[in-house]
């Protein structure tokens, strides 16, 4: 199992992640486009699909 | 605010920030999907509710944050990018663009320029424990504490403590 999908909270609370945040995918760049599945649907989507018509705003997050 | 009419807003699932026994860590992609469609029923979330393969592509290629958020202009590029979700800056954001869209009607000629902005937002530890116990019980709870006395010390989680005990006492 990937430690990705953790089975415990970890210890250092993403603090690695929240360090090198500032220099990952700055403002001025291109935005990844990987494939998502659209939970209502089982569709599959891409975020270029939201951004298209104007502005996307992309919230990341999950139930816990 | 008319924000609802600037932007479309999506919301994109991550692994679980706080694996309980109710809500683990994804096992399956499955079972992730499930997850997020649990999410937006308890939410009652309006928003698509895009959820990331089982590997966090996506996540990973955004930062791979718990509570990020993202603006992206039409043509995909990134205009605004926060550690953590907090209405009061996406507000902001969203009122530059509104700015900026008026400006392009006008046919009137603008230029990106760069900002860096290190905004304080309200931090309701109890409250957030409070919600994470009725979600996933108290081993989630009781991680996140050892996790931020680990890494802030004991003077960081007294209140949560209180919390905690007085919570304990209830069950």
């Amino acid at each position: 199992m990937s430690t990705y999908n953790y089975a415990s909270f970890p210890l250092d609370a993403d603090q690695e992640d929240f360090e090198r945040f500032p220099s990952v995918l700055p403002v001025g760049s291109k935005a990844p486009d990987h494939p998502l599945v659209d939970a209502a649907t089982g569709a599959q989507v891409r975020l270029s699909d939201f951004y298209r018509g104007g502005a996307a705003v992309i919230e990341f997050g999950s139930l816990t | 605010m008319s924000s609802e009419h600037d932007a479309t807003f999506v919301f994109v699932y991550t692994r679980e920030a706080h694996p309980s026994d109710r809500f683990p860590g994804h096992r399956s992609l499955d079972q992730k999907i499930a997850n997020a469609r649990a999410m937006v029923d308890r939410l009652g979330f309006k928003r698509p509710m895009l959820v990331d393969d089982l590997e966090g592509t996506l996540h990973h290629g955004f930062g791979r944050l718990p509570n990020m958020t993202y603006i992206l202009n039409a043509s995909g590029t990134v205009t605004y990018r926060a550690s953590w979700t907090d209405p009061r800056t996406i507000a902001v954001a969203l009122e530059q663009t509104r700015f900026e869209r008026g400006e392009r009607r006008a046919k009137r000629r603008t230029t990106p320029y760069y900002v860096e902005w290190l905004p304080q937002r309200l931090n309701d530890d109890v409250g957030f424990v409070s919600d994470l116990f009725d979600v996933g019980g108290g081993r989630p709870v009781e991680e996140f504490v050892a996790a931020m006395e680990e890494l802030e010390g004991a003077s960081a989680t007294k209140a949560i403590r209180e919390w905690w005990d007085d919570k304990q006492k209830e069950l």
